[in-house]
């Protein structure tokens, strides 16, 4: 009976360290599946590389703390960009209202532009027009036009209307073409359309 | 279906976007044909969106994606081991605080209560003192002048335990050990203001900032309204509130709230 009650418990603990076996190698396929889009939304949401960074680490920490509890209901991918997308806002609200405060006690601002994580002339211009954004605008043109999601994919992840996609892109879109437009032939498209 | 410039135009985004049906699509393909200056017009749309997508390419540090698995795994570990010493050391702590609990309540007489107290004291050995809830001064009626609002460390803290917040208190668990730690020799300033905020004259905002590194961004990155809407005799409001979130580590928000009743 002892013997029996022991190997059980033997087999228990295999068992264990099987499961966490699986569940590191799960995380890793995670993170090295996921790791470039994840850090491409981080960095064009909010320009810097250490922010980009946080949005990082924190996403895949989160991801990792609910990985057992992951049904596969939504897709990884899906799963990944809706933490990181909400971090991502959350930053930007956090660091608009602290400039806020900031030029309040030191009667100063201190928007003082990061040095460019873009090497070429054409992202950098592109970066900077997404920072004239709202970030709600932002995030769906990151997610649509940059990431090549769905808008009923922006949808979930934003969880908002499809429709509520479709506009903030028409008019985030509006007003980077007016932006770039040095950069393409532009054909006053933006004010005849609207 | 002949469409005119004025309809291929409005069609071209969502031509591109692939969202027309495939009779709509159609329709703008034979316009684009035979009209030149929409064919233009779809092109500067292709290379707009061209544009976009040429940010795609991001160039982060050289091994930054390489490394950031084991960096992720470090963490991990980091963060467990964290909450297997602060799990040891709350076991002593609530010990503790029984144990001088009992003893105050046998040895000594009751201390006058507050004239307005707020709340029952802590757990695990933390209470608010009562000057620091002194430190709470009311907005002013001048709302164009910030008030400012001392706060020290152990406040914030034992705030966050007060209102027994358990998602709050075990995310700030990992780090807040050695930097919430109750010395007073090393506690933090947090300097509050108010603010008429700007959605409702009626209410006030919070702003916060950590003022024991003034050269470094602090680790404060949140502070919110919360609504104060009584009005007290002086037309002032009865109490107020103050949200805030603490980042003991830049990826670890926390709410808390203090509350000042006049």
């Amino acid at each position: 009976m002892a013997l029996t009650d022991a190997l059980v418990v033997g087999e228990k603990a295999k068992e264990l360290e099987r499961n966490e076996a699986n569940l590191e190698e799960a995380f890793e396929t995670l993170v090295r599946q996921h790791r470039e889009a994840i850090y491409r939304v981080a960095i064009r949401m909010t320009h810097r590389h250490e922010d980009a960074d946080d949005l990082v680490q924190e996403t895949f920490l989160r991801a990792y703390t609910s990985l057992q509890r992951f049904r596969g209901e939504a897709s990884p991918a899906t799963w990944l960009y809706r933490i990181v997308t909400n971090l991502a806002l959350n930053l930007l609200r956090h660091r608009s209202r602290f400039q806020r405060a900031a030029v309040l006690f030191r009667g100063e601002s201190e928007s003082v532009t990061p040095p460019s994580v873009d090497q070429d002339e054409t992202r950098r211009a592109v970066q900077a027009a997404l920072e004239m954004l709202p970030p709600s605008q932002r995030i769906v043109v990151v997610l649509f036009d940059i990431e090549g999601l769905s808008a009923a994919q922006i949808a979930e992840i934003l969880d908002i209307p499809e429709g509520t996609v479709r506009s903030r892109l028409h008019y985030a879109r509006r007003h980077l073409r007016r932006r770039l437009s040095a950069f393409f032939e532009e054909l006053d498209h933006a004010s005849h359309v609207s | 279906m002949l469409l005119t410039c004025r309809e291929a135009r409005l069609r071209i985004e969502d031509f591109c976007d692939g969202l027309l049906s495939k009779a709509e699509s159609l329709a703008v393909e034979e316009h684009v044909a035979h009209c030149a200056t929409c064919r233009r017009r779809l092109l500067a749309e292709r290379s707009f969106r061209a544009l976009l997508r040429a940010a795609r390419e991001v160039t982060p540090p050289p091994h930054y994606f390489e490394s950031l698995f084991s960096r992720l795994t470090a963490r991990l570990e980091a963060e467990q081991t964290r909450r297997r010493r602060l799990s040891y050391a709350a076991s002593w702590a609530a010990l503790a605080s029984v144990v001088t609990t009992l003893t105050i309540f046998l040895v000594q007489k009751p201390a006058e209560p507050l004239p307005r107290p707020l709340r029952k004291p802590i757990a695990a050995g933390w209470t608010l003192r009562p000057q620091e809830r002194r430190n709470f001064p009311p907005p002013t009626a001048n709302k164009s002048v910030p008030e400012r609002i001392e706060v020290s460390r152990d406040v914030v803290w034992a705030s966050l335990v007060e209102q027994k917040r358990p998602a709050a208190v075990e995310e700030i668990l990992p780090t807040s050990m050695e930097s919430l730690s109750p010395e007073p020799e090393t506690s933090d300033t947090w300097l509050a203001f108010a603010v008429p905020s700007a959605d409702s004259p009626s209410l006030w905002k919070y702003e916060t900032q950590r003022m024991s590194e003034p050269d470094i961004l602090p680790p404060v990155r949140r502070s919110e309204t919360e609504p104060t809407p009584t009005p007290s005799e002086s037309g002032l409001p009865a109490f107020v509130s103050v949200a805030m979130t603490v980042v003991s580590e830049p990826t670890l928000p926390v709410e808390i709230i203090l509350q000042k009743h006049r």
